[in-house]
């Protein structure tokens, strides 16, 4: 065990987990973006920098592990300026489409925006657009949206075991992409939209049916399926708008299939757990 | 065309058959026992691709989707592979360049000692814009950062040479040698 | 002070680079080349070798300055993974042209030093990553690998001893930030050059989840003349935190720019105008840029101070740094904001894309600086550029960010008049050109 303190706050945690999870343990909020607990950190988004005593930089929450006697400041100014320094950086290119953007309400980087983005826009240059690409008539890319997480890239390689999907060109060109015109051909192919923090990837079959916040959310399965997904049904008016994965606290319970997400819309097909 | 793309992307092994009608690019014998050398000189074969790219840019000039593929199948590794390299690296050619490729640096030494200039002074005697090749295919010229001979600037590369300490004249001769068909060694 | 001959420098550690055909392993040879190495791996412990670099106070050359046989020492002992000696040849960075003589003109004693890193670390595999626009370097290395194997200097039970070490040659293809350890790596491995979070750092973790020890050309091939005339021999130059010669590269608006070796801890005023030969004719100096373009520059006042001595530091006294020791020189007809506008643009063309403030901030800066540069920039915009830097400086993954950011602080603390003078005439200061 290792004692840390946190924000003035003694806490005993296991030694070698990160800062990140030693701070979640006592209830800290540390924000993150390209952070998933499925994959090993990434520490591309930069937005979970918190203050060690004794290390001149910030370093990232998500990566460093704690050691004994460690002094952590997750709240401070120096770090509440970089959270906000991070998040003007990733907006100044993303749209202003919130309005029109299916994400909308469990959007991590709208929440933010409300906690730590400023009020008025600094950046006067012509913003930043990527040509439309088609993903297929499952999942819609809108990469003018992208924060540049990686999320997706990690799961399609590791979880669904294709790897079609990568970072393209670089410096602030840099575009998520997919080999010329391919598609994510996996079973799996829809989680790419539940892991996607922002509106980036969406599902195209729900695209402008109806606001998130009008949805009631239901768990439910879906007998005939040979994989038992454990979804989460979006009814709105009596009918099913979206099937989602289980998401608890950002992170999705398990991956469903594309059978499940794109191809169910009667409420007789699916068994609710109310 | 469309069933010719569609019977190469379905399998390799199939493509023999319509071998007289669709010309699938491949490299030199050579070159792939060079390929293959290479991938033991590395723990993982993933790290034969840049010494790849290099063989294939000097084979087929540039990349395009039919060449990226075959280079992910020669090495065994996925296409998105090969496109995420080609697109990272500035020396990959994706569209066909000038026989003669001027890579002129516009980093801070050499603009101070005119790089601008030599820059506008190549594009009006070759009378091409930047990036854009000339109608005869010999030459074409881009702008490119620091080449690393800062003490000689003005530098240009031509393909794999440096000629450093440029000025007119010396633009002039490089210019008339190459059109003569002759590669200076230096200016 | 420091004994040195401003008015003829002559190379000390680096003295094979004037000498004609020291590329072929045979005149090599003939002045005593590879005997180190021989001895060295014959008769010394691989502890020793590490401890006798860490007395000579060898700092790495590529920028950082970390001193070598420590970083050496961090290679895990007991670690059943084979280790690797990468050399980094991938040098890009703006006035830097230094390692570029040691390869076209010196090889083997790189090879040496290589032979003799690889012994101390326990590699039997080393790399040399050479960036892809030395085609003409890398035939001369790729020659030099070649006859060294012919010659047994590399391969089975090199130099007649029982230790084995293959050496190879990898071209990179065009991307500056393949110079950072970690991206380089990447890049070695056949990805895109991303540089990795740390820790893991690479003497744990690095090629191919191995320990891998990356060094700079210039730092490996002092390694052969520190081991043969020991730590004191190369202690003779320099001073005590800054042991040992430097090369520098000088660039610019300067008499005689070129590749100098000195002793560190010379005056750099004395260096700018004897050794260089001072301004061009009838011009001044106004800034320098001492360590490549990653370094804040500094005015012609603090480069000429007494305490500016070519040395870590005495840069720093002057709120620069020693950097990689590429010398770029502005005289009194640069314009700032030109040069500060190319550097950023320099920036935000080589940030690999991978974390937000790197990203998203150099491409930002850059829009910035060239519209205040062509007369379109608003008064409040000098403290956004300054304020955008101090947002990237030190938040990103590696370096970049960092380098990206100081030029942009450095120029207008040093010359804000010039930037207000931009945005409220909408062209150069007088005197001063659009280069």
């Amino acid at each position: 065990m290792a004692k840390v303190v946190i924000d003035g706050q003694q806490v005993e945690v296991r030694e070698g987990i990160t800062i990140l999870w030693a701070a979640r343990q006592i209830g800290k909020y540390i924000p993150t973006f390209c952070y998933y607990p499925w994959f090993p950190p990434q520490g591309n988004c930069r937005i979970c920098q918190v203050e060690v005593k004794g290390i001149p930089k910030l370093q990232i929450a998500c990566n460093i592990p704690v050691r004994d006697g460690m002094e952590i400041f997750t709240e401070n100014e120096r770090v509440i300026r970089a959270r906000r320094a991070v998040m003007e950086f990733l907006l100044i290119h993303h749209p202003l489409d919130c309005p029109i953007c299916d994400q909308s309400s469990e959007c991590d980087l709208q929440d933010l925006a409300f906690r730590h983005g400023m009020a008025v826009g600094r950046y006067r240059e012509a913003k930043r657009t990527f040509p439309k690409v088609d993903y297929g008539d499952k999942i819609a890319r809108e990469m003018n949206r992208c924060i540049h997480c990686r999320r997706c890239i990690k799961l399609a390689e590791d979880y669904m075991g294709v790897e079609v999907i990568g970072a393209l060109e670089r410096g602030d060109k840099t575009e998520i992409g997919a080999y010329i015109d391919a598609i994510i051909d996996s079973e799996w192919s829809g989680n790419v939209i539940d892991i996607c923090p922002v509106g980036a990837l969406t599902d195209k079959k729900f695209r402008f049916s109806s606001r998130v916040w009008d949805l009631d959310q239901v768990n439910a399965y879906r007998p005939d399926c040979p994989h038992q997904c454990k979804v989460r049904l979006g009814i709105h008016r009596g009918k099913i708008q979206r099937v989602t994965a289980r998401i608890y606290n950002g992170v999705m319970e398990s991956m469903i299939c594309d059978d499940c997400r794109f191809n169910h819309y009667n409420l007789e097909d699916w068994v609710l757990e109310v | 065309m469309q069933w010719l793309v569609s019977v190469h992307l379905m399998s390799l092994q199939v493509s023999w058959i319509v071998e007289d009608k669709f010309v699938k690019k491949s490299f030199q014998p050579e070159t792939l026992q060079k390929i293959e050398r290479e991938k033991q000189k590395y723990p993982d074969k993933l790290s034969a691709l840049l010494p790849t790219l290099w063989w294939a840019q000097a084979e087929f000039e540039y990349f395009d989707t039919e060449t990226m593929d075959y280079i992910a199948e020669v090495l065994g590794i996925s296409k998105i592979r090969v496109y995420e390299a080609v697109t990272f690296y500035t020396m990959f050619h994706r569209k066909p360049v000038g026989k003669y490729h001027f890579q002129v640096c516009h980093n801070i030494a050499c603009s101070l000692l005119g790089a601008e200039h030599i820059i506008q002074y190549l594009q009006k005697k070759l009378k091409i814009e930047l990036d854009e090749v000339s109608k005869d295919g010999l030459f074409s010229i881009t702008r490119v950062e620091c080449l690393g001979s800062c003490g000689t600037a003005p530098v240009l590369q031509m393909n794999d040479r440096y000629y450093e300490n440029l000025n007119e004249s010396k633009i002039d001769f490089l210019i008339e040698e190459l059109i003569a068909g002759r590669i200076p060694e230096t200016l | 002070m420091i004994d040195f001959d401003y008015k003829n420098p002559e190379k000390i550690v680096f003295k094979n680079i004037d000498i004609p055909g020291m590329r072929y392993v045979a005149n090599y040879r003939k002045k005593g080349g590879y005997e180190t190495a021989r001895t060295v791996i014959a008769e010394w412990k691989p502890d020793d070798v590490i401890e006798e670099v860490k007395k000579s106070g060898l700092r790495g050359r590529g920028g950082a300055g970390f001193l070598t046989g420590l970083k050496w020492s961090f290679i895990p002992k007991d670690s059943p993974l084979p280790k690797y000696l990468i050399c980094n040849a991938d040098e890009s960075e703006p006035g830097t042209f230094k390692d570029r003589e040691i390869l076209r003109f010196d090889p083997h004693s790189l090879i040496e030093g290589m032979i003799i890193g690889a012994y101390a670390i326990g590699a039997h595999q080393g790399y040399i990553y050479i960036r892809g626009e030395f085609a003409q370097e890398a035939n001369v290395v790729n020659d030099a690998i070649e006859e060294a194997y012919k010659e047994g200097v590399l391969g089975k039970s090199i130099l007649k001893t029982n230790w084995d070490f293959d050496l190879h040659l990898y071209r990179g293809a065009g991307a500056y930030i393949c110079g950072e350890e970690t991206a380089l790596i990447e890049s070695l491995e056949g990805k895109r050059g991303h540089p990795r979070n740390k820790p893991p750092f690479p003497a744990v973790q690095g090629f191919n989840q191995s320990p891998t020890i990356v060094n700079n050309v210039e730092t490996l091939a002092a390694v052969p003349y520190i081991l043969k005339y020991g730590a004191q021999g190369y202690r003779k130059y320099g001073t005590e935190k800054s042991a040992g010669t430097k090369l520098f590269s000088v660039c610019g608006l300067i008499k005689k720019p070129g590749v100098y070796e000195v002793p560190m801890g010379i005056s750099f005023k004395r260096f700018l105008y004897e050794t260089c030969g001072g301004p061009l004719e009838g011009r001044e100096f106004k800034a320098i840029i001492p360590g490549g373009s990653s370094v804040p520059l500094i005015t012609r006042e603090m480069a000429e101070s007494e305490e500016c001595t070519m040395d870590y530091e005495g840069f720093q006294k002057v709120g620069t740094m020693l950097g990689s020791g590429g010398v770029i020189v502005y005289d009194n007809s640069v314009c700032i904001v030109r040069a500060l506008e190319i550097l950023s643009r320099f920036y935000a063309h080589e940030s690999c894309g991978q974390c937000t403030p790197c990203r998203e901030g150099t491409g930002w800066l850059y829009k910035v600086l060239h519209r205040i540069e062509n007369g379109l920039g608003h008064p409040d915009e000098i403290d956004l550029i300054v304020d955008i830097a101090n947002n990237i400086d030190g938040e990103t993954i590696c370096p970049l960010g960092d380098a990206a950011a100081w030029p942009v602080q450095s120029a207008v603390k040093n010359f804000r008049s010039e930037f207000e003078y931009h945005i409220t005439h909408h062209t150069c200061l007088p005197g001063t050109a659009k280069y």
